[in-house]
């Protein structure tokens, strides 16, 4: 194995130009680590977090740009985060284990493109853009594109994602992250979701409500058609368990040894009412009647 | 009585070795020329071994040494029970079972020459499943197994149930036949891996002068000699196994795993040979807690008194037994529970099956048996409509009663203890929905053992204990230490404590096990430090002309009225040390048991199954405490396995592969699951032994797992009675009860 440190973006990409697909990028190393020691080592290993400004979070225009070597430590102990952006600070406080958390970056997370990656339902529902840098230049993909499989992105054997690009919800907006797991940390989300609602001026109706649901496909995904069924309406109990009943239809989950398909789906409708509850009293002060 | 240093918390004697990283373990011992050894693992279940080629492996670089199953044909070892094949000879039984073995110059070379080994298999009727398997016309897993060494009982026909215990007492069918309601219920359990750090490893060198040095994390050093002579039939005198650190045990180190292997390996090559088993390893082949089913069924009278109580079990030993002492598992006959009942069936079979071995794992069979027993007791509580601490309390064994497998016991605190449980934890407090209390016994007398100590009091002035127990991670060494300084008003920490090798340590030594650690080398220490006592002041009658009666001992001194003498000046005058000498053989049955009660407390998400301990309170009835912050851990870490246990752990095995592979997917609680626990001791001067005191290590585990079960039941109603308590299954229930 070939180990690599780039000073720079550039020299980041002409490795991963020459090496291709036997490179494997490293940044926190929470996972690459693993993988190396029980799966297999790649040739060449990129160690990125000598690149500088690749670190951060900012607030420009109506976006947060958040760097890929930001630790979820980071995020989570943003005040800036919580504030604007509270579905992703929920799903990172909720992310394996302070030590892992203390070390393990969001372009770790994102780039892993695992379906229970904790970051990932919040980015889809804030639809949110990675921005990658390619030899050729610069391009910002939108996360419900990013997502190809598992392990598998836009990003490619020779893209590096940079940034990623929030933009900022509405104010009154309201975003919970809701994990469903076997132990209280370190461990894999046997099902994640992501729920984000913005009300009306009046605070009567949804205006706009996204759904994200991890771990129940190949990539992290919306609930399109849960999704609309409730925009533009005020939300009642007969209503939420409508919606937890489509959002358990659009989840493609598998049965593995930490839960059967069918639970994944009865936990996709848990939740997904328990998200539309606390959303809908966070954005509207009013409990669902 | 009090004294100055027993009773009184004391830090561990290991703590800083540990800390630091200067305690030595297994594989930190390095010997020029050491050889590294690897074994082929079967991929099938069971199997008939048409052939092996190791031709390719035999040429490959850095091999010094191949064995297959040829190589130690007829030679079957165990720690008592004799029935494992060193490797497989003819035939496989279970996936991961060791085919052949390579040593060579470095792990990497005897990695790399597995893979040219060539083994063609022809695959058998394969059975997995532990109540198939005792059944009539199950595939035969050892059919040879009538002769094997260490087979308490020989049946007519070779059978997988190769373990067949009934207790009886009273008329079981007269018993139902009185009884008015009657409530029968089939109870399940996985298998659970000890999960200690330090996987199985040993290293064996074939010194000068052809002696076998053997070391190994082994908490029964006697007993690996023992094993190891009988195995291949040497002479005992032959194998020393020298001491070692204990990177954790948890009751799964008591039996030889890769010794043999590296033996042989040792003998062909001439060279040390270390092996360490990965930790993929351990999940695949390690012996974890045998996984079993229990049928109970109970009869009682409608006022709640029972009358019958039965249990059928089967625990599956998978295709080995020889991994834990001796071939039956008593613990499960704590199926029988606390309780009096004029007629009782208890039977226990233990079953091969083409799954891998079981093993020994902290209270061996109890966890199993207080699972099915407890859980059942509740069910048989409501449906007479009862509350279940109620039932317990009208049912419990008191003074004079036997338990329902005919042991007797002395100063029966069951009673107290379970009203100790339900007044900490706040049982009948008001709880708010979904909310849920579970109650839970167990009991457990210290276990028995043998062993010798010897105490020497050096011209240098230092005080010395020599052992052969080898410390296996409870604190042993720290009691020991407390008892010969308390007897000869020193200070502990100014003690040493010298590991005996196995040529030095006695011969009956029986190690560490069955919470019988206190009960033995307390003995053991206390007459040691006694008779160096009276060897001490007799000298020093002769010396100094004092009184022997009137003279007392304080640190260094020894004192007379206002004269003060250094003893270690008294030894260098006569040049020579003064060495105290006990022998410890206690190895009965405990004239008294020590009862343990729990009550978890638990919120359950309807919504989804999530279960939340919220609060676990657990109740001891122990003798003297020789050292509280040693006790409350014991306490503690058997509470936390308990919780893991009963909500998180579990093996996965489909058609007998284990289908997980490190601690990433083989959960094991972390500080998160954990909640607030709290004890409460219910002391008495009841115990065994100089100090009185009773067991606690294995005492704590067993109910966990029941009182978590029956608080969800509480809670919302539904009853799982399959292990682990998962959200899922919860759920599952729930849905199932609410249509």
């Amino acid at each position: 194995m070939e180990y690599f440190e780039p000073k720079s973006i550039g020299d980041a990409l002409s490795l991963l130009s020459k090496h291709g697909a036997e490179a494997k990028v490293i940044a926190g190393g929470t996972d690459v680590m693993v993988d190396i020691k029980f799966k297999e080592e790649p040739g060449a290993l990129v160690n990125i977090k000598k690149i500088p400004s690749l670190a951060g979070i900012t607030e420009r225009g109506g976006s947060l740009r958040i760097g890929a070597l930001t630790t979820i430590r980071d995020i989570e102990t943003s005040a800036l985060v919580r504030e604007k952006l509270p579905v992703l600070w929920d799903a990172c406080r909720q992310f394996a284990s302070l030590q892992v958390r203390n070390t393990a970056t969001i372009g770790g997370n994102i780039c892993r493109a695992s379906p229970s990656g904790e970051s990932l339902t919040p980015l889809l529902v804030l639809e949110a853009n990675a921005i990658l840098a390619f030899s050729d230049g610069e391009r910002s993909e939108p996360f419900k594109t990013f997502f190809q499989g598992p392990g598998k992105s836009a990003a490619g054997a020779k893209g590096l994602l940079t940034e990623v690009d929030i933009p900022i919800p509405p104010a009154g907006s309201k975003g919970v992250y809701l994990k469903h797991a076997v132990r209280g940390a370190m461990d894999i989300a046997m099902v994640g979701v992501a729920v984000m609602l913005t009300p009306d001026a009046g605070k009567n109706n949804a205006q706009d409500v996204r759904i994200g649901l991890g771990a129940v496909g190949p990539t992290p995904l919306r609930a399109p058609k849960t999704e609309a069924l409730l925009k533009g309406k005020a939300l009642t109990a007969a209503l939420i368990k409508e919606a937890g009943a489509l959002a358990a239809t659009e989840a493609s989950p598998i049965t593995d040894q930490r839960s059967s398909a069918e639970n994944r789906r009865w936990i996709v409708e848990a939740l997904t009412r328990r998200g539309l509850e606390q959303t809908w009293k966070a954005a509207t002060g009013k409990e669902v009647a | 009585m009090s004294y100055q240093v027993v009773g009184k918390s004391t830090p561990r004697t290991d703590n800083t070795a540990k800390v630091t990283g200067e305690a030595r373990y297994t594989s930190d011992v390095l010997l020029p020329g050491t050889l590294w050894a690897k074994t082929l693992r079967s991929p099938h279940a069971h199997a008939r071994i048409v052939q092996i080629d190791t031709s390719r492996a035999e040429r490959a670089p850095g091999v010094r040494a191949i064995l297959t199953g040829n190589d130690v044909r007829g030679i079957l070892y165990g720690r008592r029970y004799r029935d494992i094949s060193v490797l497989a000879q003819d035939k496989v039984r279970f996936i991961g079972e060791r085919v052949a073995a390579v040593a060579a110059d470095t792990l990497e070379q005897a990695e790399a020459a597995l893979d040219l080994i060539d083994v063609r298999y022809e695959d058998l009727p394969a059975v997995f499943d532990v109540v198939a398997a005792a059944k009539d016309g199950a595939p035969l897993i050892h059919p040879d197994m009538n002769n094997y060494k260490g087979l308490p009982k020989q049946f007519d026909q070779p059978t997988n149930a190769f373990v067949q215990d009934v207790f009886t007492r009273g008329d079981i069918a007269s018993g139902f036949a009185q009884a008015d309601v009657i409530v029968e219920n089939t109870y399940t359990v996985p298998r659970v891996h000890q999960g200690f750090l330090e996987p199985h490893c040993c290293l064996v060198w074939i010194d000068e002068q052809e002696r076998i040095q053997i070391w190994s994390p082994c908490k029964v050093p006697q007993g690996l000699k023992s094993s190891m002579a009988a195995a291949f039939d040497i002479p005992k005198e032959k194998i020393r196994v020298n001491p070692v650190t204990i990177g954790g045990d948890f009751g799964g180190k008591g039996a030889p795993f890769d010794e043999p292997i590296a033996y042989l390996l040792a003998l062909r090559s001439g060279r040390p040979v270390k092996m360490v088993m990965e930790y993929r390893e351990e999940f695949i082949a390690g012996a974890p807690r045998h996984s079993g089913v229990m049928r109970l069924k109970t009869g009682v009278k409608r006022d709640g008194t029972m009358v019958a109580h039965e249990m059928e079990a089967y625990l599956d030993a998978g295709a080995y037994g020889g991994f834990r002492p001796g071939a039956v598992i008593g613990g499960v006959a704590h199926a029988g529970g606390c309780y009096r009942a004029a007629h009782a069936r208890i039977s226990v079979s233990r079953v091969y099956t083409n799954n891998l071995p079981g093993g020994q794992f902290r209270a061996p069979g109890e966890p199993q048996g207080v699972f099915a027993a407890e859980s059942h007791i509740d069910c048989v509580a409501r449906k007479v409509g009862m509350d279940p601490a109620a039932f317990r309390m009208k049912n419990l064994m008191v003074e004079g009663d036997e338990t329902l497998t005919g042991s007797h016991y002395k100063d029966i605190k069951a009673k107290e203890t379970l009203t100790a449980v339900l007044k900490a934890s706040g049982y009948d407090a008001p709880k708010a929905k979904n909310i849920g209390r579970g109650v839970a016994m167990g009991y457990r007398g210290p276990g028995g053992g043998n062993t010798a100590m010897q105490l020497s009091l050096n011209p240098d002035g230092s005080v010395v204990i020599h052992t052969g127990l080898f410390e296996q991670g409870t604190g042993t060494y720290t009691t020991i230490r407390q008892i010969v300084a308390e007897e000869l008003r020193c200070d502990p920490e100014t003690i040493r404590i010298d590991t005996l090798d196995t040529d030095l340590g006695v011969s009956y030594d029986s190690g560490i096990g069955g919470s019988r650690g206190t009960r033995v080398a307390s003995s053991a220490a206390y007459s040691a430090a006694c008779d160096a006592r009276e060897k001490l002041l007799t000298m020093a009658e002769k010396l100094l002309n004092w009184p022997k009666a009137e003279i007392t001992l304080d640190g260094d001194f020894l004192v007379h009225q206002k004269k003060r003498q250094r003893w270690d000046e008294l030894l260098k005058g006569i040049g020579r040390a003064i060495t105290g000498e006990a022998v410890t053989r206690d190895d009965g049955h405990s004239p008294v048991t020590a009862f343990a009660a729990q009550v978890a407390e638990v919120a359950v998400d309807s919504a989804t199954g999530e279960v939340t301990l919220r609060k676990l309170t657990t109740a001891h009835d122990t003798g003297a405490i020789m050292n509280p912050v040693g006790h409350q851990g014991q306490i503690d870490g058997g509470v936390v396995q308990g919780v893991g246990y009963g909500m998180i752990e579990y093996l996965p095995v489909l058609d007998g592969k284990v289908e997980v592979a490190n601690f990433g997917e083989y959960k094991l609680p972390n500080i998160q699951d954990i909640p607030v626990l709290k004890t409460v001791i219910v002391e008495s001067a009841s115990g065994v032994g100089p100090y009185k005191v009773k067991g606690i290590g294995e005492n704590p585990i067993s109910p966990v797992a029941p009182a978590i079960a029956n608080a969800i039941e509480d809670a919302v109603g539904v009853r799982i009675r399959d292990l682990p308590l998962t959200a899922e299954k919860v759920y599952r229930a729930l849905r199932e009860k609410n249509g």
